[in-house]
């Protein structure tokens, strides 16, 4: 047991800070992203046999981080509609943002911190975590065009933040 | 048209891994899984080994392809990856053996999983043949990595099997 131990804590030092910041970005709660990285861990190393290493270790722990991050958030608060399906987004209407101004990590950050959540989630999930549209249906259960539609509505509102947050800034 | 906005993030994805979990946490799912241990009584220590040795074996590639640049990538070929996978699967494949080969003390009773097993690695050594000799495909090598993926399925399955029959025996034993 000693020996499964020692293996579990490498994989943890590992991945921990990745993982604890995948479900930060969708709890935007300290406690509750926390919460979901040691029920993470303790399913990931519970189901090892399951891992049939198909995909990279790191990417199934994702996996199961986000989706515990997604269901926690959608039991505890309710304000999650924003990623519902309003039909298709028209991007004809959709005029081209030019971006005259350099930008700031932590002013970005700070920034997505502010989108609602169905927003912020959309958007993670497509710039800093990786997925793709189809990946991001599959995850939350919505189309690949809402995926699309949200992503380009999340950027827009994104845009206004760091406009009106950090206007007179950088 | 290129987006300014996104690419910045796109290539600044690192610097948004800010936050860092108290180390309590560590703490909480060592606990956990005491508990679980305790429950199930099973040890999973050959996998481990072999999860974290393929583990720490690609963060010192993805280190070192990351230092190097991207020359190292260029210089990746069809038959090194393949050489990683058959290593990794052939390790894995070899600790199933012997964990049924422990549980199982005479030959006798899986003649019919031998015979898959030698009729797989038949076709193993042929595809393989070919593959190191000018035929370095994708398919070819998705091919092998097949076989050698349903040899071990076929370990797998044969470990649960026994796993239940020992399960089942103690229960009986134990309503005795």
């Amino acid at each position: 047991m000693l020996g499964d131990r020692q293996a579990q804590y490498q994989l943890y030092k590992l991945y921990s800070k990745a993982m604890y910041n995948v479900s930060y970005r969708v709890t935007q709660n300290e406690q509750e992203a926390e919460d979901v990285l040691q029920e993470s861990f303790l399913r990931a190393f519970k189901n090892i046999h399951s891992y049939k290493g198909t995909a990279a270790f790191g990417s199934w722990l994702k996996r199961i981080t986000l989706n515990n991050a997604i269901s926690l958030v959608k039991k505890r608060r309710l304000d999650f509609e924003s990623v519902e399906d309003y039909g298709a987004y028209d991007e004809r209407f959709d005029h081209e943002e030019t971006d005259d101004r350099d930008f700031d990590v932590s002013q970005v950050k700070k920034a997505i911190e502010l989108l609602p959540d169905g927003y912020r989630l959309v958007l993670t999930l497509y710039l800093i975590e990786g997925y793709d549209h189809k990946e991001i249906a599959e995850i939350l259960n919505i189309t690949e065009s809402t995926s699309k539609s949200q992503f380009n509505r999340s950027k827009k509102k994104l845009r206004e933040i760091l406009k009106e947050e950090f206007q007179h800034a950088g | 048209m290129r987006d300014k906005l996104e690419d910045f993030i796109k290539d600044n994805k690192e610097h948004f891994d800010t936050e860092a979990p108290r180390a309590e946490v560590w703490n909480k799912i060592q606990k956990g899984l005491d508990t679980n241990d305790k429950t199930t009584g099973t040890s999973t220590h050959w996998f481990w080994k072999v999860a974290v040795a393929v583990l720490l074996i690609a963060v010192a590639y993805l280190g070192s392809e990351k230092y190097f640049g991207s020359e190292m990538r260029e210089e990746s070929t069809a038959m090194e990856e393949f050489k990683e996978l058959e290593t990794f699967y052939t390790q894995m494949i070899s600790d199933k053996k012997m964990m049924l080969s422990e549980e199982v003390e005479t030959g006798g009773h899986f003649s019919f999983l031998e015979a898959d097993i030698q009729s797989l690695d038949q076709n193993y050594e042929e595809l393989k043949s070919a593959f190191e000799n000018g035929q370095e495909t994708p398919q070819l090598k998705s091919a092998l990595v097949h076989l050698l993926k349903q040899k071990l399925y076929l370990l797998e399955k044969q470990l649960e099997v026994l796993e239940e029959s020992k399960s089942e025996t103690s229960e009986d034993v134990s309503s005795l």
